[in-house]
């Protein structure tokens, strides 16, 4: 009865004359509420992350106790590799692939000749591969331990090591440069997801960009001071910056790394130009003509998905003509 | 001989049939109602606004093409299993022949719908201006619809094709491959922690609608209006 009568008051409280409802919190109040809980959100993170690797360092500092289990070396471009015995070839031919197909021109990299990539594949989740400390040679080991489960095609792994291989690249820019500042964690850069955040962006400057204006594309890129930058920070694709880079670098071709290197300190603009050894315009145009040619087409995959589809009906039509109920024996 | 069974399909199906004819017309419709460049908000909110609603809908349209598949399937059998087979029984045809023309008649009469949703999506997108940067797809998203409901309806034709036994066989089955490798994932990561990454549930549902897997159509991109 208590409660039902606590029910009733509940119900009709909102009803009652002269009481005040609370205020919604402004847009204002709550982007301050948010940014207050910013710093517990940094250091639980920040703690995450430390735990991780102190788990990762004791599991190695076990492992390296245990009797040494062989592993081979292989290169690939600037790249060394060391794995397990019986994945070597396969190391060599993903590594070569994305070597080839995405860095070939970024010569002369400290941060890359330096590294040394751990690679394993494998069907369970891989222990960390213990690299012999005299044959690393004090350099910075790189780990690309994947699962099969997870990572289950060539293409996965070429993806995963392509990142990998970005990550260590980004290592040559010195911290806290007006470069690092600018490319921030933008991971190697997906065509196509650029040019879906572009296309469906709510900036002028997006929409300017992709009719021609090349001021449009250096605004949405951040490439127009410190102010544009920050104005346009939900406009921009967060990995468009290394995707110019890179283009910088395919433009500049030899030497265009260290080139860029040369000018890590000076404002991102000046240092892409340089390092490509074009014109503003020029390598504004290029970026926007890769945008365009990675626009993201509805069609994509369809005819696979047909020959599927029809595979399988066809599979389904056959056991439906061998199905029968008609055992009037 | 096809055109007696297309018709007698037909007379089955079309009381539920014209229902999903007329839903399939009208979902493209009511997936553009209100949008356009009308001229009175930036290009650039239109085409928020224009993408954002219309994928609200997005789901409806492999459900009405999954829903379309199972009634044309089940309608297929239902006068046969009525009747005892009898009608079939008299026919001067193999049982494979029978079972081929039956389910060519579905396939057909799948076409209404696909072709009712191909015109409401053409006539859903004359309605409206698209802004620069969007591009409409009413002929792959038609495409699609008809390669669900293709789907769908093989599916359940090839089920109700059969004995009893063997429908409970083939649904027994995919609930033991969900619930069996859901088990034994657990079962093994408890034994072999390094094996606990690898579960048979995520394992057996990318296996379906992943590529090559049979539920792949109806998954992917179904968007009539895209960049």
């Amino acid at each position: 009865m208590v409660t039902l009568g606590f029910g009733a008051a509940v119900a009709i409280a909102p009803g009652i004359p002269g009481q005040q409802l609370p205020t919604p919190p402004t847009e204002h109040e709550l982007l301050e509420t948010i940014e207050s809980l910013r710093p517990e959100l940094e250091e639980a993170r920040r703690l995450a992350e430390a735990a991780t690797a102190r788990r990762r360092t004791e599991r190695l500092a076990e492992l390296a106790a245990r009797p040494e289990r062989p592993s081979e070396w292989v290169q690939a471009g600037p790249i060394w590799i060391v794995t397990p015995p019986g994945t070597a070839e396969l190391a060599a031919e993903v590594f070569a692939d994305v070597w080839r197909e995405d860095f070939a021109a970024l010569t002369g990299s400290p941060a890359l000749d330096n590294a040394v990539f751990a690679f394993q594949w494998a069907w369970a989740r891989p222990d960390p591969l213990v690299v012999d400390p005299a044959s690393a040679a004090g350099r910075p080991i790189h780990r690309v331990e994947l699962t099969r489960f997870w990572v289950g095609s060539r293409d996965g792994l070429r993806e995963r090591v392509r990142e990998a291989v970005w990550s260590t690249l980004k290592g040559d820019i010195a911290e806290g440069s007006p470069l690092a500042r600018w490319l921030g964690a933008s991971r190697y850069p997906s065509g196509e997801r650029i040019a879906r955040h572009v296309a469906l962006s709510a900036a002028v400057p997006s929409r300017a960009c992709l009719s021609g204006v090349l001021t449009g594309c250096e605004a949405i890129l951040g490439l127009r001071g410190e102010a544009e930058y920050a104005r346009l920070a939900t406009a921009r694709p967060p990995d468009a910056p290394a995707q110019l880079l890179l283009q910088a670098l395919r433009l500049g071709g030899e030497g265009a790394w260290a080139r860029l290197l040369a000018m890590q300190h000076a404002s991102p603009l000046e240092a892409l130009v340089w390092a490509a050894a074009v014109d503003t315009d020029i390598l504004m145009a290029s970026w926007r003509s890769e945008l365009v040619d990675h626009r993201p087409t509805a069609d994509a995959g369809l005819a696979t998905t047909a020959g599927t589809t029809l595979l399988w009906a066809l599979a389904l039509a056959l056991f439906a003509l061998r199905s029968t109920r008609w055992r009037i024996a | 001989m096809y055109q007696p069974m297309l018709f007698i399909h037909w007379k089955q199906v079309r009381h539920v049939l014209i229902p999903f004819v007329v839903a399939a017309f009208s979902l493209p419709m009511l997936a553009v109602q209100g949008l356009g460049t009308d001229g009175s908000r930036a290009v650039s909110v239109e085409i928020y606004q224009i993408v954002s609603s219309s994928q609200l809908w997005l789901p409806l349209f492999p459900a009405l093409a999954g829903g379309v598949g199972v009634v044309l399937a089940l309608t297929a059998w239902n006068w046969d299993h009525k009747l005892g087979h009898v009608y079939a029984l008299s026919l001067p045809v193999a049982r494979w022949e029978y079972a081929l023309l039956k389910m060519s008649a579905g396939v057909v009469l799948g076409l209404l719908p696909t072709i009712a949703l191909w015109l409401g999506a053409h006539l859903a997108l004359a309605t409206i201006t698209l802004p620069t940067g969007l591009t409409a797809y009413p002929s792959h998203l038609a495409l699609r619809f008809f390669l669900a409901t293709l789907m769908a309806y093989s599916f359940f034709f090839a089920l109700g094709a059969g004995t009893i036994r063997t429908t409970l066989w083939v649904v027994g089955g995919l609930l033991a491959l969900f619930v069996g490798s859901a088990l034994v994932g657990d079962l093994v990561a408890a034994y072999v922690p390094a094996l606990s990454e690898m579960s048979g549930l995520d394992l057996a549902t990318r296996w379906l609608v992943k590529v090559g897997g049979p539920l792949q159509v109806f998954t992917g991109n179904w968007s009539l209006i895209d960049v």
